[in-house]
């Protein structure tokens, strides 16, 4: 057998179109992550850190923000900035923004108050090094869990941008936008539908597992 | 022979840790009989609690009571008992009296309720007779105003009171035995005077046997007849209170009772000369405070004063204690002092310089001169760093080491300095117990060579023995070094042992202000003289005279718009 996932009405073999788009799918995970990771945890952090109007003002631009639906806002700054992965990533990037900005603020907060944060004040530390040395890799576990269970989300949102036409353009081989243009030749191949929608459903489905046994692990409440 | 009301023989108790067994208690006996309070001394570690829950059975599921131990409870063996059976017990027989009343009373349930549930769970009563009941027991414990306590929630009481619920709910079904666990440790030392007052008259009225598990023996020594000392699982020391005080006769017992710092010493001929100097204003004062108040917003309209308008100055190489009860300022006076807390008023000169006015990079160059030892040896390290890397920190901070080889070696001196192994300096916090993470954190204190450092309670999370050995550390170093110490405490026996000059705080204000001879000697701010007559003195042949304060007879004592003012010579009272 020579295409192991069959052909797409172009003739094109499905299989090394959905391995070429593993890699775009990745790449709009791991970013889209990544950058809203930085600006949430910063901005978290800032918020949690000197509190009073800093804090208020912080966190009611992320309640705005959190306000949308996640794709519905998406959407909008996509058809903003225009359609292509690189829109996508940020599009997706800001919509994850709160959610690190509650959780590092939540985490700071805790932290702040005890006695070794104090302590490196009282040794004259600046506030940038209490943040970055002391505060920072004290919150880092449940971030770090955060990061991969949003993996699966960033995935989920930018191919379902790419469905819907505001994300990749044909011909890239991103899930979304395989997903949509089989979804024409559904009765008669419907494997050219499936297979990119089941590709979804795996890498998701993956990440949210990891994530939990990331949790488990990093947390030694939830032991036994 | 009588029979005892329960007899421990041989107990051994072992943790399953997965692989292997930790044991913990090893050939513990005991006994009390009926109407006899039995004190179970140790010091943290020591197995004193294990032993004790191991009578409820109340041990976790990996606790493992060896097939040898017997425990009798009036002639019957509780080690066989099934967990029905020993529920019956449990509340009914046995009542237990826990240490932190903030978290052994369920916040959501009125007073009541929680004092009645017990009685309804053990006797077939109705609503009507157990809540008879209740209030007569409320009543026993001395809550004032029975009938309108009941109907309150555990937040609307104090810590004391809800202290006298915790033993109302142990009561309520006329235990014959109560085990109280560190029941005072929790709480301030005039309410712990008020609390053990009670556990003797209840014991008066009810007849039943108290086990007291402590690790204070100033507690046992005018609660107990009989005491059993522990140490490391084992049993080192039992007999009378009398013959063990007068007459230790192991070697851990009479550590334990040397560590207690004795009120009566007198001072070194050393102490008295600094005093003198101090006195006679040839001594420089380090640090001067005046008209210091910190406020704190609570809600829109009204503020906590937690610190009033306090004056007071320090000299070189002196150390003044601060010492008051929770909530009396003491704490935040320390951190307004260094700005670790803004203050909203005042000025403090150090050196000469009111460092409430420093900008920015004063204030960095100031955090050389002036250092923190923290309470809490636990959460004031940060536990992902290395000892290196904690006590280098103001190192790195101030550009205090040329190169990270400087660095180390300088880290490797202060652990030197305060008594601890070079090659701790790779090891992290958790890794080290209580006393050595004070080292660590008075090593970090030191590194910056400071003049003046402000030690808040540095020792009140520490083992008697070890508190004695952090003292002869501090007061060490303060002659090596010429420190000057602001030691805050709580506890005015420690504070007359390493202090020249005492001041009392109460209510955000110095109430008295003095030497420390003098203080106890010659208390005369009736706060002073209340918190003077609470401590439990470490003597049975001392019976406690005056220091009987019930709920009822305690009055508010009034300091507003009052001054401190000279009424002997260097004795300021507020008046």
């Amino acid at each position: 057998m020579e295409h192991w996932f069959g052909t797409d009405h172009h003739g094109r073999d499905i299989f090394s179109r959905i391995i070429h788009g593993m890699s775009i799918t990745l790449r709009v995970g791991f970013s889209s992550v990544l950058m809203g990771m930085t600006i949430g945890v910063s901005l978290g952090i800032v918020a949690g850190y000197y509190g009073k109007w800093v804090d208020t003002i912080i966190m009611r631009l992320m309640d705005v923000l959190l306000a949308f639906p996640g794709i519905l806002l998406a959407l909008a700054i996509v058809s903003v900035l225009g359609g292509s992965i690189n829109n996508v990533i940020i599009s997706v990037g800001i919509f994850s923004i709160p959610v690190f900005a509650r959780i590092s603020r939540g985490s700071t907060l805790e932290i702040r108050e005890l006695e070794y944060i104090e302590a490196v004040k009282a040794l004259g530390a600046s506030d940038f090094r209490i943040i970055g040395k002391h505060i920072l890799p004290n919150i880092l576990a449940p971030i770090i869990v955060q990061a991969t269970l949003n993996i699966a989300t960033s995935v989920l949102t930018a191919s379902g941008l790419s469905f819907l036409g505001m994300g990749a353009q044909p011909p890239t081989p991103e899930w979304g936008a395989m997903l949509s243009d089989g979804r024409n030749y559904m009765w008669d191949a419907p494997h050219v539908a499936t297979i990119p929608g089941l590709a979804i459903v795996v890498v998701v489905l993956s990440f949210n597992i990891f994530g939990d046994g990331l949790r488990d692990a990093l947390d030694p409440k939830t032991k036994n | 022979m009588t029979e005892k009301l329960l007899q421990v023989e041989n107990l051994k108790i072992s943790f399953d840790m997965g692989d292997s067994l930790s044991e913990v208690v090893s050939d513990v006996s005991f006994e009390i009989s009926h109407g006899e309070t039995l004190g179970i001394v140790g010091e943290s570690g020591s197995g004193k609690s294990v032993s004790a829950r191991s009578i409820m059975q109340l041990l976790g599921k990996n606790a493992v009571i060896d097939k040898k131990s017997s425990i009798r409870f009036i002639g019957e063996e509780i080690t066989e008992k099934t967990g029905k059976e020993m529920r019956k017990i449990r509340g009914k027989d046995i009542g237990m009296i826990f240490q932190d009343p903030m978290t052994s009373l369920n916040p959501t349930m009125k007073i009541g309720k929680q004092i009645s549930e017990s009685i309804k769970i053990h006797e077939d009563v109705s609503k009507k007779e157990a809540a008879e009941r209740t209030k007569e027991i409320m009543h026993l414990v001395g809550i004032p105003d029975v009938d309108e306590r009941f109907e309150q929630y555990p937040h609307e009481l104090s810590g004391g009171m809800r202290q006298r619920i915790v033993i109302a709910i142990a009561l309520a079904c006329h235990p014959k035995l109560l085990i109280a666990d560190e029941p005072t440790t929790a709480l301030d030392v005039t309410i712990q005077a008020q609390i053990l007052e009670l556990l003797k008259e209840i014991q008066e009225k009810t007849g039943t046997s108290i086990l007291l598990i402590t690790h204070d023996f100033g507690v046992v020594a005018n609660m107990c007849e009989n005491i059993v000392v522990m140490n490391q699982g084992q049993v080192v020391e039992s007999g009378s209170t009398k013959e063990i005080f007068s007459n230790p006769k192991e070697d851990y017992a009479k550590r334990l009772l040397a560590a207690i710092p004795n009120l009566h010493e007198q001072k070194t001929r050393a102490a008295k000369e600094k005093l003198i100097k101090i006195y006679s204003g040839t001594q420089e004062k380090v640090l001067e405070v005046s008209g210091l108040s910190k406020h704190f917003p609570l809600g829109r309209k009204s503020t906590l004063k937690a610190v009033d308008d306090i004056s007071f100055g320090i000299y070189r190489g002196e150390t003044l204690g601060l010492v008051g009860e929770s909530g009396s300022g003491k704490s935040t006076t320390g951190r307004a002092i260094l700005r670790l807390h803004e203050p909203t008023y005042g000025e403090t000169l150090f050196n000469g310089l009111d460092i409430n006015r420093f900008k920015k990079r004063q204030m960095k160059n100031l955090r050389k001169k002036v250092q923190f030892v923290f309470q809490d040896p636990y959460s004031s390290l940060n536990p992902r760093q290395k000892v290196e890397d904690i006590i280098g920190e103001a190192l790195y901070i101030h550009k205090l080491a040329k190169s990270k080889l400087k660095r180390k070696q300088r880290v490797e001196e202060l652990l030197d300095v305060v008594g601890l192994d070079r090659s701790f300096s790779q090891r992290f916090p958790h890794e080290f117990s209580g006393g050595q993470r004070q080292r660590i954190g008075i090593a970090r204190a030191l590194a910056v060579e400071p003049d003046f450092i402000v030690l808040d309670e540095p020792l009140s999370a520490l083992d008697a023995s070890v508190q004695a050995q952090i003292v002869e550390l501090l007061e060490d170093l303060q002659r090596k070094l010429n420190l000057t110490y602001l030691f805050i405490a709580h506890d005015l026996a420690t504070v007359k042992k390493i202090s020249d000059r005492v001041a009392v705080m109460y209510k955000g204000n110095i109430v008295e202000l003095t030497d420390s001879e003098e203080l106890f000697e010659n208390p005369i701010h009736s706060y002073t003289k209340k918190l003077l007559s609470a401590i439990p003195v470490p003597d049975p042949h001392y019976e406690a005279t005056g220091g009987h304060v019930s709920p009822d007879e305690e009055e508010e004592i009034t300091i507003e718009g009052q001054v401190l003012t000279e009424i002997r010579p260097n004795h300021w009272v507020l008046q």
